[in-house]
């Protein structure tokens, strides 16, 4: 316990709270008995526990009032724990062993084409297919992971596995019956329902915005890896494009994977000979038009109806663009196009 | 339930040169419901989400109830949110739908019991409980988006565009049904819309934003009568208040407004106010509501000295009223909303009437409503 006493003093005088070291019943921690990671702190009445470390019979942990922190208070508490090397991922379970494989293959941008080693598959008892969620917060200073991990947990109820890979952010393994997948629904607009209710039910029980990616079934011990590599970079993708949107599946951004592939020199000599019009940032009005557009696959009602606006008010828009681009958007040649154009302008912005 | 305070709230975006929100300063009582409106960019979502923690505040204070809350983490600030996308949780019933948030609050079985089926009878979905959302039609999945705000019992609601995904004809229903819930519930309510007419018909006061900026906050009757500026006379109303631009000159006693083929005479009580603030032979706009503009010959008699002629482009018939727009007057289009059995056709050139009483004149250069302060 001496090596925690420095740690325990310095946050006691930085925090103005007292902060004592304790000795905590290993069995009584919570998740110590499961695979699953155990938590790093634990609240029990008006006591509010954080793990240090793990001893052959009980657990060193540091203990305050749990009314003495606010909630970014404990943020920085267990940041400066792990940054001390206390943290419950250190413990031996599958599923903190497949936290450390993600956050390896995270650290080197690896692709991670290999499978799981055969042990932790077989610790981590998932089915052989199921379908990977990738949930990453958009501010990791409002992310209590205990939390979100118990609160994903519940919303599966056990049907799942949910790795909390530190900042990155947090996977989830889920069985396919636990979608309740419709015969009348595609599998595409099911896991979408899905990821939605998942980044909405966030908001709502924890305030936390998060990003939502989501894959169709894999084979767990193969694909998961590579599929959770794959996750993040839709998830990349999407926030670059679609930065409104909270929930980026693979197959709506086959496009944007692709322009984000060429290099930026010649993004930018593209646009600038071909998209001054469509760059032009002072007609908003124009630039929400289209896109709207589009995203209603050209449908002239609908998109009069999704900007509360008549559709001859669209058609003299429509025209207008005409006009002044060249470019009649209602024709397909020329709606690609324009779509490319804005799609890239919008990677210019972002990389500026 | 609880009143909210927002005092002097800024919102900054890291790189931004101008704030989102600025200076927003607004007292809301308890059980209130106000609806903060505007155009697209406004600032309204923006301060919502002040409000309910997903957005920090830059500067400024928010009290909810009399706790300062600018630091406590969203789940902490006692608040139920419903937003656009309502997403129901579609491997769990309705009754799992209401009940997860308590139960992950570690609610007694029996009282989440006991809130679940209040709220279903309070919506009218008691029936559906047992079913899954795949279930439901679009109104009954927002009533069970509504039942999970409802059984959390929440000081404050907060409502962001809930009905925008709703038809129509859905919409309307909706928006009475919430009122009349709020009112039921005695919640305090900030709702969120970019449709003027839900906030004049569901908030008890409505919070006018343009560019971050309150433009006026008040009930939604002051707000379409006596509107601070041109933005919220323009805003408020449907049709919207046409405009003028023209020049108050006194003639003969009487301060009149001139402009193309405009010359009427200003009620005295207006006439004094525009007198005693030096409005006379300056250049103002004019701003006359649709409704206010008359065809009806007893009128046109009793006011002569407010009659303009016009030439009428389109005449929509809506049978219960009818929808001139007209040409001939001032320097613009303008709109008026008459009888339905006026049976005025389009090419015709006809008399019409203002309202002068119920005009508005305002500064050309800040756009103030001149008779307001």
């Amino acid at each position: 316990m001496m090596k925690w006493e420095t740690l325990r003093e310095r946050l006691s005088r930085t925090l103005h709270t007292p902060f004592t070291l304790e000795r905590f019943p290993k069995a009584e921690w919570p998740r110590m008995k499961t695979e699953k990671v155990p938590l790093r702190s634990y609240v029990d009445g008006t006591k509010l526990y954080f793990w240090l470390s793990e001893m052959e019979t009980h657990m060193e942990v540091l203990v305050t009032e749990v009314n003495q922190l606010s909630d970014r208070e404990q943020e920085l508490v267990f940041w400066i724990l792990q940054e001390n090397g206390c943290s419950p991922q250190s413990s031996h379970s599958a599923v903190s062993q497949l936290t450390q494989l993600l956050t390896q293959q995270f650290q080197n941008g690896d692709r991670a084409e290999k499978s799981i080693p055969k042990e932790i598959y077989k610790a981590l008892h998932l089915p052989q297919m199921a379908i990977p969620i990738w949930i990453q917060p958009r501010s990791e200073l409002s992310l209590n992971q205990d939390e979100l991990q118990r609160i994903l947990e519940s919303f599966i109820e056990g049907k799942s596995l949910v790795a909390n890979v530190a900042s990155y952010g947090c996977l989830l393994v889920v069985a396919v019956d636990a979608l309740d997948l419709d015969a009348d629904e595609s599998e595409r607009i099911s896991l979408m329902n899905f990821s939605s209710a998942i980044q909405g039910m966030l908001v709502s029980e924890l305030g936390v915005e998060v990003d939502v990616s989501a894959q169709l079934p894999i084979l767990v011990e193969s694909q998961l890896l590579s599929s959770v590599y794959a996750l993040r970079q839709t998830l990349l993708v999407g926030r670059q494009f679609y930065p409104q949107s909270f929930i980026h599946m693979p197959w709506d951004l086959h496009v944007e994977h692709l322009l984000t592939q060429i290099p930026q020199s010649f993004v930018d000599e593209f646009v600038k000979s071909l998209g001054e019009y469509v760059s032009n940032e002072e007609d908003e009005e124009m630039q929400v038009t289209i896109a709207a557009f589009f995203a209603t696959n050209c449908n002239v009602s609908e998109t009069a109806k999704r900007l509360f606006i008549h559709r001859n008010t669209l058609l003299y828009r429509l025209d207008r663009f005409k006009q002044e681009t060249g470019y009649d958007i209602r024709n397909f040649q020329d709606a690609v196009f324009i779509r490319i154009l804005m799609l890239l302008d919008k990677v210019t912005k972002t990389n500026s | 339930m609880a009143g909210v305070r927002l005092e002097h709230v800024y919102k900054r975006y890291p790189g931004s040169t101008e704030a989102s929100v600025t200076d927003f300063h607004l007292d809301i009582q308890d059980k209130e419901f106000v609806v903060l409106v505007g155009p697209s960019g406004c600032g309204k979502s923006t301060t919502l989400r002040m409000v309910a923690g997903l957005e920090e505040i830059s500067e400024g204070n928010l009290y909810i109830g009399d706790r300062l809350v600018n630091d406590v983490a969203p789940k902490d600030r006692d608040i139920a949110m419903v937003f656009q996308s309502y997403a129901l949780y579609p491997h769990m019933s309705v009754y799992q739908n209401m009940a997860f948030g308590l139960k992950l609050r570690k609610v007694p079985k029996d009282e989440i019991d006991a809130r679940v089926r209040e709220a279903g009878k309070i919506l009218g979905i008691e029936h559906l409980l047992e079913r899954k959302p795949k279930a439901l039609s679009g109104g009954q999945r927002q009533r069970v988006a509504l039942g999970r705000a409802i059984v959390r019992q929440p000081q404050l609601f907060l409502m962001d565009e809930p009905l925008s995904n709703l038809d129509a004809k859905l919409r309307v229903h909706m928006r009475s049904e919430i009122t009349k819930l709020a009112k039921r519930l005695e919640t305090t309510v900030i709702y969120v819309t970019h449709d003027q007419t839900e906030a004049m018909t569901m908030g008890d006061r409505m919070v006018i934003m343009k560019d971050g900026f309150i433009q006026q906050a008040d009930t939604p009757e002051e707000c379409y009568n006596h509107p601070l500026n041109t933005f919220v006379a323009g805003f408020v109303g449907s049709p919207a208040m046409n405009f003028m631009h023209g020049t108050l000159a006194e003639v003969g006693g009487d301060v009149r407004f001139q402009t193309q083929n405009v010359d009427v005479v200003i009620p005295e009580g207006k006439a004094k106010v525009i007198r005693d603030k030096g409005y006379v032979g300056k250049e103002v706009i004019f701003g006359v509501r649709p409704e206010q503009i008359h065809q009806e010959p007893v009128f046109l008699e009793a006011y002569p000295t407010s009659v303009v002629t016009a030439h009428v482009e389109v005449s929509e018939n809506l049978g219960h009223e009818m929808i001139l727009y007209l040409d001939g007057i001032g320097n613009t289009t303008m709109i008026a909303r008459v009888d339905g059995r006026a049976g005025i056709k389009e090419g015709q050139t006809i008399k019409l009437g203002f309202d002068m009483n119920k005009i508005h004149i305002f500064d050309k250069s800040t756009e103030k409503n001149i008779f307001i302060g």
